[in-house]
């Protein structure tokens, strides 16, 4: 498995460094559309300072980049290959079809966080705001990144039976960049425990918590979304298993 | 089955439900063995079921029915089978285009389980050995489409296959392109690797194979030795080159008793092996410069079989 994860890695990066204008028109197409966000919210609103709120704001929208990012792997890595001709070659391999996906997606998502970062660094600076990163929040980032691959995992088993979801999941991006900054922490505890059951959210209210209320790990919500991490991983994986099985059983790998 | 093949499978059927409609069976009751070493041509006309039975043969789609054994062991539940196989399934669709040459070979190596170093070292010497050497760092997308090709066989190699299956390998390549990777298939059998090969190229396939079966809507309509088969399929007619001129008299001998035409020295006689001793004699003592028996070709034995009311299992 180490290979596997360490090959995906070298290939992730070297298409990384061969290709430098995707990682810079990604971080300009980011920075833009949250600052177009942001000044369109002013002018409706005709508030200009959203004071700490736009901390957490800013923080969701770097973990909604990050979903994003988790759940349009695994989906547009099958469509693409099926385009390229490769996927039944991948399918051959040694590896499991999910040891595999997860390996990529791991690796896509650690080269998206350094986007991420980017992206996070460059919006503080244009708002001239602040926010503390505590190494403890890298662990909340960790299950982010994993809750979102479990996402990719659902998408990527219906891009193998449907073949074409990629406008589903443009129209999935807007509700979860909704979840991502909507502060569900500061709301009543039923809502609050609720929240815990969505999605990634439990993650992403770790990470506020972390870094923009500056609270310490063990007050966090740390543990929910360990296990919200871990159940939807473990449910999005089985979900894309059933459909590997399904095309193999129906024919229908390819004709995407 | 025999554990010593490369390949068996056991009455392969590949059934879809249509509703409204009788069942279709895209593949039906296909058995086939592949021995260490042989060039297995698995021909049919567009529809016949190839793709469908590669495709289960593979490991990318279950059969309906019936079982595949590769090296003996099932690529359905034996990931280990499928270590045993290299496929190049489409032409030069197998590779990464924005990788280079040397970064597929090390990329699909370690995904059939190399190590790195062997991957390295294995790319090493297939880059060297398919003349890609000088084209290592060069991307996929940069490359000609017979040297792509080279380098989708050479993929398929990394991991030392027992089994190799070709679909269309020599596609839309010019003619030294196509002459170069047929040549390079030949010499695969050195290494002892087995190859299932589908074509249209029929050329090709008469020219590699050593066993060749022929399928026609989902079933094999004839199967047999490559050799076996032209001999199976040569007419009863030879070309009989003479040095001079055939008196007239004799010709009329012949025609009472043979399909016969006599024309610029050249007599073509229709017969069996004692009927042409027997036209000889009669030809004698015209001087004799060569004897030719018709030689079929793969085409003509192709398009007899498969052709509309063509016998199953002729």
């Amino acid at each position: 498995m180490l290979s596997l994860f360490m090959i995906e890695f070298d290939r992730v990066l070297r298409l990384q460094l061969r290709y430098p204008l995707e990682f810079v028109s990604g971080l300009l197409i980011l920075t833009l559309l949250f600052y177009g966000l942001l000044v369109g919210a002013q002018h409706m609103t005709g508030v200009d300072n959203f004071g700490d709120n736009l901390d957490g704001i800013i923080i969701g929208y770097g973990t909604w980049i990050i979903v994003v990012a988790g759940l349009s792997q695994i989906p547009g890595d099958i469509a693409g290959e099926a385009q390229r001709g490769t996927l039944e070659s991948v399918f051959l391999a040694k590896y499991r079809m999910d040891s595999i996906f997860l390996a990529r997606s791991i690796a896509g998502s650690l080269q998206n966080l350094v986007l991420t970062f980017a992206v996070l660094l460059l919006l503080l600076w244009l708002t001239e705001r602040s926010v503390s990163f505590p190494p403890a929040a890298m662990l909340a980032v960790i299950t982010t990144i994993l809750a979102s691959i479990s996402l990719g995992f659902l998408a990527g088993g219906l891009a193998l039976k449907f073949k074409q979801v990629g406008r589903a999941l443009v129209l999935v991006q807007y509700p979860l960049l909704f979840l991502m900054i909507t502060p569900f922490e500061t709301m009543q505890a039923e809502i609050l425990n609720l929240s815990l059951l969505l999605p990634v959210v439990p993650s992403a209210i770790t990470l506020r918590e972390l870094t923009v209320a500056g609270k310490d790990l063990g007050d966090s919500h740390i543990i929910a979304a360990l296990l919200n991490a871990a159940v939807y991983l473990g449910v999005g994986m089985f979900f894309f298993n059933r459909y590997v099985r399904s095309v193999k059983a129906n024919g229908l790998l390819g004709g995407h | 089955m025999s554990v010593e093949n490369v390949l068996d499978t056991e009455n392969l059927r590949k059934s879809y439900a249509v509703p409204g409609r009788p069942q279709f069976f895209a593949v039906n009751d296909v058995s086939m063995s592949i021995a260490p070493g042989e060039i297995y041509a698995f021909l049919g006309p567009n529809g016949a079921g190839k793709t469908t039975t590669i495709k289960m043969v593979s490991g990318l789609l279950e059969p309906s029915t019936g079982t595949v054994r590769i090296a003996g062991l099932d690529p359905f539940s034996d990931r280990r089978a499928l270590a045993q196989l290299g496929t190049v399934l489409e032409g030069n669709r197998n590779l990464y285009w924005r990788m280079t040459c040397h970064e597929n070979l090390l990329y699909f190596g370690v995904l059939k389980g190399m190590s790195f170093a062997d991957a390295r070292a294995r790319s090493r010497a297939l880059l060297e050995r398919f003349s890609l050497t000088g084209k290592r760092n060069a991307q996929v997308q940069a490359l000609s489409r017979g040297m792509q090709q080279k380098l989708a066989i050479a993929v398929a190699l990394m991991h030392r296959p027992r089994l190799l299956l070709l679909d269309e390998p020599t596609l839309g390549l010019d003619a030294h392109a196509s002459i170069e990777v047929t040549a390079m298939i030949r010499d695969l059998i050195a290494d002892g690797v087995s190859i299932l090969l589908t074509t249209h190229q029929l050329d090709v396939a008469q020219a590699l194979a050593h066993r060749v079966a022929i399928m026609s809507s989902g079933r094999i309509v004839k199967e047999a030795r490559m050799a076996d088969l032209l001999a199976e399929y040569a007419k009863n007619v030879y070309e009989i080159q003479l040095a001079d001129e055939m008196c007239p008299e004799r010709v009329r001998v012949l025609e009472a008793s043979y399909t016969v035409s006599y024309s610029n020295q050249c007599l073509q006689l229709a017969c069996d092996a004692d009927g042409l001793y027997e036209a000889l004699s009669i030809i004698r003592p015209a001087q004799v410069q060569s004897v030719r028996r018709h030689q079929s070709d793969l085409t003509s034995i192709f398009i007899a079989l498969t052709q509309e009311g063509a016998p199953a299992n002729a």
